[in-house]
Order: structure tokens, then C-alpha cells, then sequence
């Protein structure tokens, strides 16, 4: 029994996980809205309760950024050298895009998760 | 060095040269902000060691930021990969069973069997990492794999094989080398002089020596069989006529065996050989013969009578709205 429940756990665990991950780079664009670099970004998210591993965030600030999602500069003006991201104009238009699906997505998740369950 | 530094270094050395300097110094200086945020006054290894943990191991860092596949061959090549491995084991295969009959019936020119098999699985050794060393080049070129595009038709789906029909792999790869060691016991057989002390002894050798490149052939047709079996990977009309040809030829070859004791019967009891035994050797036989020969009859006419049932079946089973 207690081992049963320690594999729903893991399942639990493991599938809030995938669906996470698949929503890091919606929260990543949605938050360079206003510039920022690798680490200040990385606190921004835990403070908003949406943490993203350093190990994931900073490649995946890279490949938007080769992407042409972003646009990143180094600011050589403060005491440490330090990388600023924000989103890109062809990221505003795919933010919007990806906010509108997520919308639709949030309603039609909303009602399969109202508990009706398929009619017979 | 300090910690960074050394860590820094372990991961510099894992990214694409072009890469290198901009994502050292980012993480550089995302480590140092970290460093900066945790520790109260000068930081302290226990710091630094927290920090490096946080970001993970070099290797999984340096991983992360390179778009290089992480596997040997993708899957949109590994259906080919796995197509060109399977024709040239089967070459090999072939040239396996060529050799081995030029061997035995070419009088024994050539290399030795052990030379042969030797031979063969070095190569096959050597062409697999051959193809899969092209296979991932191909992957890293990035080389795109354009195949034309079939409609795909769901009434071409293979009919799935009736139970009489289905091969189990285990079963056939192991009566393959059952098969491949029965030839190399009977090459053994066919050069052993036998024993010259037991004067019946001689006439035995002799019939079966006369007889011996039918079981060589024998041996030869069943791991042919055997090897169809595992391409098909079902029974089909092909490996049934297959398994009745191999079936022939060892039925022929025991039936060469029982007329050949049944002519030198008289000499065998002159020698020494108890009739009764001579008689029972001779119908046991007979008797092999006839079951070899029979069962391969039965397992061809079973997928004959299934393959006409088969086909009414799924006509039958066609909905009728």
C-alpha cells in the first residue's frame, strides 16, 4: 500500500514535470517583456512561483536567441559584464500567438477538468 | 585555479569552439551573481561548491548548450540503418553457406572452417561499425532524408499471421545454430577413419561416407531454411516449400543410409553384427526416413489448407452494413 502510493507520487511527480517543462519557454518570453539577465531572470521566476533550473534557463535563453526570439546584448557598464535578454519583434508576435492558444487551451482544460467526464 | 575556474574549464572544453567564449562568460558571470546573492560577506568554498551544484555537472552544462544529436544514429535514419544491416547480414549469411558448401563438397579447398566462421564474424564486425560510422555521419551532416512521400493505404496492411504461421525468433535462431553445429559435427564425422577394431566398423564408415554429402546437403538446406524463416519472420508459401525441400533431402539421405545397411546386410553379419541389430538399424531408419519425409508433407499441405481458409475467413469477416 504505502509502496502504491509512493508510485502514484512518482507518477504525479513525473507528469507535473512534463507539463512544465513544456510551458518554460511561453513563461520565458512572457517575462523578457522587460529586459533582463540569465540570473536576475531566474529569481524573477521563483518569485512569480514558476522556478526554472539555471541548467535549463540559460541554454534555453541561447536557442531563442538564435532563434531570433530575442535579442541579447552584454552591458559592460555596471561593475560585472552581464548578458540582457528582451524579447525580439518576431518574439512579441509569437508571445501573442502562443497567449492566444494558451487561452483556448485554458478554457478547453478547464472543462475537461470540470469533472463531467465523456457522456454515454 | 579556484573552483570556478576549474569548473568553467570542464565545460568550455565540451562546447563548439565557436561557442565557447560568450557562454563562458555568461555563465561566468551568472555564477558570480549567484555567488554574490548567497554568501553574506567573502564567499566560502561551501559557497561556491553550493552554487556549482546548483548550475550541475560540467557535462550536463556543455550538453545542454549543444544542438549536436546525442545519439549515434536518429530516428528518421534508422529505419535504413536498419535495412542495409539486414542485407548485409543476409549477405553474409549466404556467403557463410557458400563457403561452407564449397568446403564440403569442392574437396575440402579452401579455408578451414574454423577460418571461415572466424573470418566471417570479423567482418561482420567490421561492416556493422562501418555502416553505423556512415549512418552517423550522415546524422551529424545533418544530411536530410528525402524519401518520396506514399500514400499510405490501410487495406495494404498484412493480414496478421495465423497462429500455424508465427515464428517464434528464439526458436529459429537457436535451431540455426543447432543446424550450423550439426554441419560442423558431421564435417568431423565424415573425416574420422572410425574404429578399425571392430570388424563391422569399416562397412559402416563406408555406407555412410557414400552417403555423407547428402546429409552435408541436408544440413546445408536446413540452415537455409532457417535463415529464410528469420527474414520472412513468418511462415510463408516460399519457407514451406523450403522446409519440404530441406525435409526431402534429409529423408533422401536417411533412405540412401537404410538401402546402403539393407545391401551390405549379409557383409555386416558376416562381420559380426548381430542380425537382429542389423535388421533393427536398418527398419529404425527406414522408419527416420519416412517421418522426416512425412512431417515436412504435413507442415506444407497445413499451410496450403490454411492459406485457402484464410482467405475465405476474411471474407466472411468483411461488415455487412
Amino acid at each position: 500500500m504505502i509502496l502504491e502510493h509512493a508510485q502514484q507520487e512518482q507518477s504525479s511527480d513525473r507528469l507535473a514535470g512534463e507539463l512544465r517543462k513544456g510551458l518554460i519557454p511561453l513563461a520565458v518570453l512572457a517575462a523578457l517583456r522587460s529586459p533582463a539577465y540569465g540570473y536576475s531572470l531566474q529569481q524573477f521566476m521563483v518569485t512569480k512561483g514558476f522556478p526554472v533550473d539555471q541548467g535549463t534557463l540559460y541554454p534555453l535563453l541561447r536557442r531563442l536567441d538564435e532563434q531570433g526570439l530575442l535579442q541579447s546584448d552584454w552591458n559592460t557598464d555596471e561593475a560585472r559584464p552581464r548578458k540582457y535578454y528582451r524579447l525580439s519583434v518576431a518574439g512579441a508576435n509569437v508571445l501573442e500567438k502562443l497567449e492566444a492558444h494558451w487561452g483556448e487551451l485554458v478554457q478547453v482544460m478547464s472543462g475537461l477538468l470540470r469533472k463531467e467526464g465523456v457522456a454515454k | 585555479m579556484n573552483l570556478i575556474d576549474r569548473y568553467l574549464a570542464e565545460v568550455e572544453r565540451r562546447l563548439p569552439v565557436r561557442k565557447r567564449a560568450d557562454v563562458i562568460a555568461e555563465l561566468r558571470s551568472s555564477l558570480n551573481d549567484a555567488l554574490e546573492r548567497k554568501a553574506t560577506g567573502s564567499a566560502t568554498e561551501e559557497d561556491i561548491v553550493a552554487v556549482l551544484r546548483e548550475l550541475g555537472p560540467p557535462a550536463a552544462v556543455a550538453a545542454s548548450y549543444n544542438p549536436a544529436p546525442q545519439h549515434l544514429i536518429g530516428p528518421a535514419w534508422f529505419p535504413i540503418f536498419k535495412i542495409v544491416t539486414k542485407i548485409c547480414l543476409l549477405g553474409y549469411a549466404i556467403a557463410l553457406v557458400v563457403q561452407f558448401a564449397i568446403h564440403l563438397f569442392v574437396a575440402q579447398r579452401g579455408d578451414s572452417l574454423r577460418g571461415i566462421v572466424g573470418g566471417t564474424v570479423e567482418s561482420v564486425v567490421w561492416t556493422i561499425g562501418v555502416i553505423v560510422l556512415s549512418f552517423h555521419l550522415l546524422e551529424r551532416l545533418n544530411v536530410p532524408l528525402n524519401l518520396p512521400v506514399r500514400e499510405w493505404d490501410p487495406r495494404r496492411l498484412p493480414e496478421p499471421a495465423p497462429p500455424g504461421d508465427r515464428v517464434s525468433l528464439l526458436e529459429t535462431i537457436v535451431s540455426f545454430i543447432i543446424s550450423a553445429v550439426f554441419l560442423v559435427f558431421l564435417v568431423r564425422i565424415g573425416r574420422s577413419t572410425g574404429l578399425p577394431e571392430v570388424a563391422f566398423l569399416p562397412i559402416l564408415n563406408e555406407v555412410f561416407r557414400e552417403t555423407m554429402n547428402w546429409f552435408y546437403a541436408a544440413a546445408l538446406a536446413n540452415l537455409a531454411y532457417y535463415a529464410l524463416l528469420l527474414w520472412h519472420t513468418r511462415k510463408t508459401a516460399f519457407t514451406r516449400l523450403a522446409s519440404l525441400a530441406a525435409g526431402a533431402v534429409g529423408a533422401w539421405a536417411c533412405l540412401r543410409i537404410a538401402l546402403g545397411l539393407q545391401v551390405r546386410q549379409s557383409d555386416l553379419v558376416a562381420a559380426g553384427l548381430p542380425p537382429a541389430i542389423a535388421l533393427i538399424a536398418i527398419t529404425s531408419v527406414f522408419i527416420t526416413a519416412l517421418g522426416i519425409f512425412a512431417i515436412a508433407i504435413w507442415d506444407a499441405a497445413q499451410g496450403l489448407s490454411r492459406g485457402g481458409k484464410s482467405t475465405a475467413d476474411t471474407t466472411s469477416a468483411l461488415p455487412t452494413c
